[in-house]
């Protein structure tokens, strides 16, 4: 966006994410690709072909240079990326790098389960500057709870042997951090502590993905229960309790940052712009691919790399509504006293079959407890004599229409340590909507 | 101003603190959270807009420079922490 554009301009894409192959060497069984509603991998090609890696380094060029930008981030993805190999992926990284031109810097990030990450592979990488991320749920037995070979074998020990390699000397740098997926079953302190041994520069506990009509597992109907933010709240303590900071969790720091007056840099949480685009192996221009999770062709924008500029994507309604801050919540949201920090959740999660995506989030009831729970220990830090205060246990359980005690976001120098809602309460009138299932039994 | 208006729709959250808490936090706080302080001072004060990126990749710090929606050059980081 040019800083002269009229209040309504689309945001720019500063980041692409390519789905270089389109399939996986695991069968993870909560994987949005393979497992959920939209089975459009099965259709595409496996891999990435050079034809439609030139168009889309030529339509990334074009884009960034229409909008006056000179950087920007293009994703590795998958399926599993390092299927491509690495003579593909270094002709993708080379030739997306000679098109962008001098004048435009490209950050290279690829994410990857890490089955396949080995010494040739991280040599290309270091050569290029592509940094890694990797996926991994913890400890051994986390990770083969879910993260399993089709065969049925365990991919953590795989993945542990390209960790070690990456984290040595050689390949710190490239090192980018580690996502797991939140599994109730898991000891949420084993899981963070074990992915903390490989010292990542960040981690982050991804919500797995579920909606109203198809819920996540273990998220009740009942909203006063939030075992997911109890999950999390658990990391929480642990990691703030640390006296170094020991790794960045992306998730809670970004709702710390939303807090403190900050804005995220993450889709998950708060109002800030969604500022990217997906290219699939043939050259579909996609939405959110994690809206492969609700319903098939969620993701489609009916564009193509070979047809349309991504400015065609930047006025697809569904961009532009990811655009739009607080006018792209939901309804029900809107009378919600943490929408400015929750900011509705990732928009998958809100979908219910026969009434779109107009409903909160399906973690509703966790991420209100969450933020409520990190806004309290903000306040608590914050009050005299107190920032090392430990959490009081049994304390009130705030849900959205129970809000806990505090300062109220959205008044800048409210008093602290007194007896207002951190959150406000939203109008009684309208708690049915903050819950569209309280009473009724429809999610499990 | 049509900038100011856009960054009051869909930028910052408004400030929970005052400044002097703020300040005393970022000296004496938990480290996470004064690290968390620090990024918002510091972003606040490059003026930048933050935009969401992709969640299911963990990429780390954005190494990119997000320049879109810059409000006023001149303003202090109060200014576009509303």
């Amino acid at each position: 966006m040019r800083a002269d554009g009229p209040q309504d301009a689309p945001v720019p894409f500063q980041e692409f994410v390519l789905k270089v192959h389109s399939r996986c060497n695991l069968a993870c069984d909560y994987c949005y690709v393979y497992e959920m509603a939209d089975q459009s991998w099965a259709r595409r090609p496996r891999v990435m072909s050079t034809a439609v890696v030139r168009r889309t380094g030529e339509r990334i060029a074009e884009h960034l240079r229409g909008h006056g930008l000179t950087a920007a981030s293009v994703v590795l993805h998958g399926g599993e990326p390092l299927l491509a190999g690495a003579h593909r992926l270094e002709q993708l990284v080379t030739e997306l790098r000679r098109l962008a031109g001098p004048r435009i810097t490209l950050s290279f990030v690829v994410q990857t389960n890490g089955t396949l990450l080995d010494r040739r592979m991280l040599e290309l990488f270091r050569r290029h500057d592509v940094r890694v991320g990797v996926s991994l749920d913890g400890d051994r037995a986390a990770t083969d709870r879910h993260r399993r070979r089709p065969d049925g074998g365990s991919s953590h020990p795989a993945t542990v042997r390209a960790l070690e390699l990456l984290t040595g000397p050689r390949y710190r740098p490239l090192f980018a951090g580690l996502l797991a997926t939140v599994d109730l079953a898991t000891d949420p302190v084993r899981a963070y502590e074990s992915l903390l041994e490989f010292a990542p520069p960040t981690v982050d506990f991804l919500l797995p993905h579920g909606t109203w009509s198809t819920p996540p597992p273990g998220r009740p109907a009942d909203p006063a229960r939030t075992p997911y933010a109890d999950w999390l709240i658990a990391v929480f303590e642990r990691w703030y309790a640390a006296p170094r900071r020991e790794t960045g969790v992306r998730m809670l720091e970004e709702i710390l940052v939303l807090l403190l007056g900050g804005a995220s840099r993450i889709e998950s949480v708060g109002l800030s712009p969604a500022a990217y685009v997906v290219v699939e192996t043939d050259g579909e221009i996609e939405l959110v691919d994690t809206l492969k999770a609700a319903y098939p062709g969620a993701a489609a924008t009916g564009l193509t790399v070979h047809a349309d500029r991504f400015d065609a994507a930047l006025a697809h309604p569904a961009v532009r509504a990811g655009q739009r801050g607080a006018a792209r919540l939901p309804t029900a949201c809107r009378v919600c006293p943490a929408q400015r920090v929750c900011g509705g959740g990732l928009y998958p999660h809100r979908f219910r079959a026969g009434r779109g995506f107009d409903n909160p989030s399906v973690y509703c009831p966790d991420l209100y407890r969450l933020i409520d729970h990190l806004a309290r220990r903000v306040a608590g830090a914050a009050a005299p004599g107190a920032a090392r205060r430990p959490a009081r246990p049994g304390g009130p359980r705030a849900t959205p229409d129970r809000p806990a005690v505090g300062f109220p976001i959205g008044r800048t120098g409210a008093a602290v340590g007194t007896t207002e809602t951190i959150l406000g309460a939203p109008d009684r009138a309208n708690r049915a909507a903050v819950h569209p299932t309280a009473g009724t039994g429809e999610a499990r | 101003m049509a900038e100011r208006m856009r960054e009051a729709e869909v930028g910052p959250a408004p400030t929970i603190l005052p400044d002097e808490l703020l300040d005393e936090l970022e000296r004496t706080g938990p480290d996470v959270l004064r690290h968390a302080i620090r990024r918002v001072r510091a972003e606040a004060a490059a003026g930048a807009l933050a935009v969401a990126r992709f969640n299911n990749q963990n990429g780390g710090v954005p190494t990119v420079a997000h320049t879109a929606g810059r409000g006023d050059p001149t303003a202090g980081p109060d200014e576009h922490r509303r």
